[in-house]
């Protein structure tokens, strides 16, 4: 855990610390994903992209794009 | 959830409400079947396959399951998405599900049967899963397959056969398909109005609990390229994908696409009865035959 400035974000077996008080959406943009492809979860709750990150923040990121 | 392409925010309570009433209108105005009719629900154990199965049952629908066991291997995945699909059955009162594990019935894994025909697993895979939810539904007297096909899975294909023209693709791409003769039965998709990422804030704001690996032989599939085109294109206008599709649902409909001149003559397999267009032998006898099953 960093900083008490920072939160994290979770997609499959990468990791990232990010600065708390950007929206979800930017978060997922500045990690190089598209925000369309994932959904964001909180506290095991959906939750919209343009939340406000907190503090501490454990935020998991779910793909939804399968293929076949 | 917030969907642009409807122009709606909705909180969890109510959005679970509207994907319900979306796929209810959904299989109500492009004639899927009816509360009457019993349903085979082919899942997989991924988010849209047992959303499906969840929405059909809250709808009141008589809707069993198939889960089929491919043999994949890899990280457990048929094993992984076979548990969540029992996980799944086991807890809604009333869900039957029916398993069938092909290299216990037909001696090689999809995998193996791949390897044996040289070609890709997909291939395969494909022919497997229509020869066995074929053959499930008559046997089992189901009216209608039921697939968790989605928008974006349906918009994807769509592309891919207008890019090339496709026309016999084009012709059999629909959210319903009827029944036809020597025992071809219904199939539809009731989620075809459904977005991906709707059909998966679904699952998981009802709490469902899906495998989340992929298929380890869709890494790098073209179906899922021409998602990530079609997202491009939602990104910079929400809605296209929903209109892509849309307005070849009512081309067809309107007549826009003409029936084929030559349609493919549908017979009964001399070896299984099962519904053909390969001839005397259909292509899965033929390919057990070649792995010298029968």
């Amino acid at each position: 855990m960093g900083d008490n400035h920072t939160a994290t974000l979770r997609y499959h077996e990468q990791e990232w610390q990010i600065h708390s008080g950007m929206t979800i959406r930017h978060a997922i943009e500045k990690v190089g994903l598209d925000p369309q492809s994932v959904l964001a979860i909180r506290e095991k709750k959906l939750v919209n992209h343009q939340t406000i990150i907190e503090p501490e923040d454990e935020i998991l990121l779910v793909n939804v794009i399968s293929g076949g | 959830m917030a969907m642009p392409q409807h122009r709606l925010k909705l909180c969890a309570d109510h959005y679970v409400a509207w994907v319900e009433r979306r796929v209810a209108r959904t299989i109500e105005s492009l004639g899927m079947f009816t509360p009457e009719e019993r349903l085979l629900v082919a899942v997989s154990g991924g988010k849209d396959s047992l959303a499906l199965w969840e929405i059909l049952l809250r709808l009141g629908y008589q809707a069993d399951g198939l889960y089929i066991h491919l043999g994949i291997e890899h990280q457990g995945y048929s094993d992984v998405s076979q548990a969540h699909a029992q996980a799944f059955a086991a807890s809604r009162p009333g869900a039957s599900l029916q398993v069938v594990n092909v290299r216990a019935r037909y001696g090689r894994s999809i995998p193996e049967l791949a390897r044996g025909r040289g070609r890709r697993a997909c291939s395969s895979c494909g022919m497997v899963k229509r020869y066995i939810m074929n053959r499930a539904a008559r046997e089992g007297g189901y009216a209608v397959i039921v697939t968790g096909h989605n928008l974006d899975d349906e918009a994807a294909q769509l592309l891919q056969n207008n890019l090339y023209w496709a026309r016999g693709y084009l012709q059999r791409q629909a959210p319903v398909l009827p029944e036809a003769p020597a025992g071809l039965a219904r199939k539809a998709k009731p989620l075809c109005l459904v977005y991906e990422r709707e059909s998966a804030a679904y699952a998981l704001v009802r709490g469902i609990e899906y495998v989340q690996q992929e298929c380890p032989y869709s890494v790098g599939a073209t179906s899922i390229f021409h998602k990530q085109i079609l997202n491009d294109l939602e990104r910079r206008s929400p809605g296209t994908k929903l209109q892509y599709y849309l307005g070849f649902v009512r081309a067809r409909q309107d007549g826009f696409l003409a029936p084929e001149e030559q349609a493919q003559e549908i017979t009964a397999c001399e070896r299984c009865g099962q519904p053909t267009t390969a001839g005397a032998v259909c292509a899965f006898c033929r390919m057990l035959e070649a792995e010298g099953h029968s």
